[in-house]
């Protein structure tokens, strides 16, 4: 379907009321009558009209038979749907990790000066809306902010002050581009960020049998770039063996880590990698139909995937892109399934796994964004080649996403294996007081140990994203960002975390007092989220937190 | 093994299955046996070896030669957090305890000696009265997601969900409604099943001196209650999961419907209209003004012209005897009762 190309996060179209008649042809037109595309019915929805009145859900639930409640549940989960009007410009200020070290606190302050508002309030003219959200994927560019579906990086309050006066004399600012010159670059042979596949090497693939590719991938060793590092051979051969009439690919490109932007940049520069290894994943094993559920946010990479997507002649897969909205938690496996299938974004209980029992209960590979891209040089160049790059439980090459306090940030390709510190001073970093590898839910490491090697049986990158902490910095008010981002992020449906981030986030910033020693406190519960919640977002939400208490007690006093 | 004894049992078991046989006890909050578990409250994690994290009983599955504790020290350190985690959004005073209701929430915070919460209390709401007989007390509520299940798993409805997402989720109908504006059909399973009460009977509490078993006489299924009495007058319904035919489920009208028992209105006495007054009269006087009044009717206008509408509430013999009434005294087959619809 074919709509105009506003992007979810567009609240342009917010001072039109929605007549009767416009919605009825919306939603002829969307074809709103199976149950299978809620979540994109809803966007398109708001898309076209600003926001999702009561009236709009009523007619989505009659002409779908999809209960109210489940609809309303949906809506009221994702941050970028809303029932009520914004702004017709939409400032949103990323306030994660990277932006709040390059100063994003500042920024909310020269709003309000501005245009006297705050988070989560409209202008009286209804001209903009102000909001605070979370990691924008521009971390190396901070502090980032978008205006509708408009990106713009290193933003100063002088910056801001010229947006909002372009705005207001009738101009919509040109967006920022993210990958300028000098931003990206390999340690040792680039290869994702080398040259582009040659046509040989194309054609070459597409004469693959199913055996071949999936036993080299096996044999290549491929682990899940995405932060699991799940064995890819393995997880491919599991649903190649599960009996079914119909498998599905999908690619994770719900980069929303804090810290974490590569996979951005290879859904700009190089989504012909993307969409050839998702065909080798189709064929391999055996699945017809491929999504990649791309986060809302990357409006720049929507547009770039819908045309390689048109352009993409391949194979018997039909690969569709559907867009998040809002929600970091759809970043974990299950709980994006949850919300292609029309649900909140709740990770399910495993097994099974979706291997077994995936999208629409069918098997499912489901592989982030580089572990997929990565494929096809695998497939090009050879398993033995690939295994010959990286470490030994970490073969190959990884894209790290480097941030925070550096003179040169900016993504840097190199083999795992390789020590942080080589990293670091790539990207230029001065006096460090420690790094936090891995993102929000990664670990802290302290200078001591920048030796160490990014590598799975050693210290793990995660989905790759290092944030340099200057020797000045406070680590227990970078903790407690850290927190505020996994407590707004919750998905709230264990008691654990949905509590614990909240009662945590509140006792770091000194709101809520409570008797005994702070750090053993928070140790404790620390160890309780890390254990007992009900899935990875609350197992890792103390990682850091429990680390600086450990390395920096004196801040945590 | 759990805590050192050994049990067998056969594939598909869940831990807490398992434990409940060797009489272990294992707290559960958003457990229920005919509920689909969704391992929420995390309150039954146990410990198993070889195993990196603690695991929900209740939706773990036994494997050959498992190994569980449930009082191991990480196991005990964790539910503790857990509650203290779960009281620190309960108010200090309990608003079910203060009508003399029971919170299983309040109760394992006894159970495991918990009177000073280390992250404190929460704060009190108003309650919402979601229709003529639910009302619902957000404050009160665990998040537990029980009502939601109940509702469409049970009843098929499914009006309850979660709205909004983290520590903002409420447990509610679509937002912006009550229950009165949704398909909510006032059965009060959702009430059955919340664990704090947070869902409860709209209404003064019904504590009850004695409780009589006795089956519905609202219509054929015949689901059997205990009808809550005290002082001789009945003042609520409950149920439990041993009564055949519907267990602790009942509809709006067994769990509901008892309050025409003791009602001012009710008749006592047949009453026969006459002018515009309705005026009492004895059953004889009743019996033959009906009986004469149908035969006029019936020889004017023919037996057609009369229709019976019996009821689901009497009996099948009742029933019975409409029919025959209709069918072979009146002459008409023109007979039905209130089950059809």
């Amino acid at each position: 379907m074919e709509l105009a190309m506003e992007s979810l996060v567009n609240g342009g179209q917010a001072d039109r009321n929605p007549s009767e008649a416009d919605l009825q042809s919306l939603l002829d037109e969307l074809n709103v009558c199976d149950k299978s595309n809620l979540f994109t019915v809803l966007q398109n929805v708001q898309k076209r009209f600003g926001y999702l009145s009561p009236r709009a859900l009523e007619e989505i639930s009659s002409r779908t038979g999809i209960r109210l409640s489940q609809i309303y549940g949906v809506t009221t989960f994702f941050s970028l749907l809303r029932t009520e009007k914004q702004g017709r410009f939409a400032l949103r200020f990323c306030n994660s990790a990277s932006c709040y070290l390059g100063g994003a606190e500042g920024l909310l302050g020269a709003c309000r000066e501005l245009l006297e508002i705050g988070p989560g309030k409209t202008t009286s003219d209804g001209m903009f809306s102000a909001e605070a959200v979370g990691c924008l994927g521009a971390c190396g560019a901070a502090p980032a902010m978008m205006i509708n579906d408009r990106l713009y990086t290193q933003v100063t309050t002088e910056k801001l002050a010229g947006l909002v006066y372009e705005i207001r004399s009738g101009r919509m600012p040109e967006a920022d581009g993210v990958f300028g010159s000098g931003t990206v670059r390999a340690l040792g042979d680039p290869v994702m960020t080398g040259l582009p596949m040659t046509s040989d090497e194309k054609f070459l693939l597409r004469s693959l049998t199913p055996a071949t590719i999936l036993a080299a991938v096996e044999a290549s060793g491929l682990r899940g770039r995405g932060g699991a590092a799940f064995s890819a051979g393995r997880k491919w051969r599991l649903c190649a063996e599960t009996p079914a009439d119909q498998r599905y690919v999908v690619c994770n490109a719900d980069e929303g880590e804090p810290g974490t932007f590569k996979d951005r940049y290879l859904l700009l520069k190089k989504p012909d990698l993307l969409l050839a290894g998702m065909a080798m994943a189709a064929r391999a094993v055996g699945a017809s139909k491929g999504y990649i559920y791309l986060r809302g946010e990357y409006s720049d990479a929507e547009r770039t995937l819908r045309e390689e997507i048109a352009r993409f002649d391949w194979d018997a897969v039909e690969i569709e892109l559907v867009t998040g909205a809002g929600a970091y938690i759809c970043g974990e496996e299950t709980a994006l399934l949850e919300s292609v299938e029309g649900r909140r974004g709740v990770p399910r209980l495993r097994p099974p796994y979706p291997p077994v029992s995936g999208l629409f209960g069918k098997p499912t590979v489901i592989n982030n964004v580089e572990t997929l891209a990565s494929v096809p040089f695998i497939l090009a160049r050879g398993a033995e080649w690939y295994k010959g790059l990286g470490s030994a439980e970490s073969p190959g090459v990884k894209l790290f996403s480097v941030s925070g306090d550096v003179e040169r940030p900016g993504v840097i390709e190199a083999p795992l294996g390789i020590p942080l510190a080589d990293i670091l001073s790539e990207a230029g970093a001065g006096e460090l007081k420690a790094a936090l590898v891995g993102g929000a839910s990664g670990r802290l490491v302290s200078a001591e140990e920048f030796g160490r090697r990014l590598c799975y049986e050693d210290l793990s990158p995660g989905a790759g994203a290092i944030i340099a902490v200057g020797a000045n910095r406070s680590v227990r008010e970078l903790a407690t960002n850290l927190m505020a981002f996994f407590e707004e992020e919750s998905c709230g449906e264990c008691a654990p975390c949905r509590i614990g981030t909240a009662r945590a986030r509140e006792i770091l910033a000194g709101e809520l007092r409570v008797d005994g020693a702070l750090a053993e406190v928070l140790s404790s519960m620390g160890k309780t989220l890390a254990s007992a919640s009900r899935c990875g977002l609350g197992q890792a939400a103390p990682n850091a937190l429990l680390d600086a208490i450990r390395l920096f007690p004196g801040e945590f006093e | 093994m759990i805590n050192g004894e050994q049990i067998g049992v056969a594939g598909g078991t869940t831990i807490l299955q398992a434990a409940r046989l060797l009489d272990i006890d294992i707290p559960t909050l958003c457990h229920d046996d005919e509920l689909e578990d969704r391992a929420q409250c995390r309150l039954c994690v146990v410990e198993i070896d070889g195993r990196p994290r603690l695991e929900p009983a209740c939706a773990t599955q036994v494997a050959e030669g498992m190994t569980v504790s449930t009082d191991s020290e990480t196991t005990l350190a964790a539910r503790r957090m857990t509650l203290e985690l779960l009281l620190s959004e309960h108010p200090q005073s309990c608003p079910t305890r203060a009508r003399g209701g029971e919170c299983n929430l309040c109760d394992y915070a006894d159970d495991y000696g918990i009177r000073a919460p280390a992250f404190g209390y929460g704060s009190e709401t108003e309650d919402i009265r979601e229709n003529s007989f639910i009302s619902r007390n957000a404050a009160a509520c665990i998040l537990c997601s029980k009502c939601a299940r109940a509702c469409e798993q049970v009843q098929g409805v499914g009006e309850l969900g979660f709205m909004g997402r983290g520590i903002g989720v409420t447990a509610r109908p679509a937002v912006g409604k009550t229950l009165e504006q949704t398909e909510c059909e006032m059965c009060g399973n959702c009430v059955v099943v919340c664990p704090t009460g947070a869902l409860r009977a709209t209404g003064p509490p019904g504590r009850a001196d004695a409780k009589v078993r006795t089956t519905c006489g609202y219509c054929g299924v015949g689901c059997q209650f205990d009808l809550n009495v005290r002082a001789g007058r009945v003042v609520g319904v409950t149920t439990e999961p041993d009564n055949p035919v519907n267990g602790k489920w009942l509809c709006v009208k067994g769990r509901f419907g008892y309050e025409f028992i003791h009602h001012p209105e009710r008749l006592t006495a047949p009453l026969i209209r006459r002018g515009d007054r309705l005026e009492p009269a004895s059953w004889d006087e009743a019996l033959g003004a009906v009986a004469s009044r149908l035969a006029e009717i019936k020889a004017a206008n023919g037996p057609d012209a009369i229709g019976f509408m019996s009821s689901s509430r009497c009996t099948n013999e009742e029933n019975y005897l409409v029919q025959k009434l209709a069918r072979a005294v009146i002459g008409t087959n023109n007979v039905d009762q209130c089950a059809r619809t």
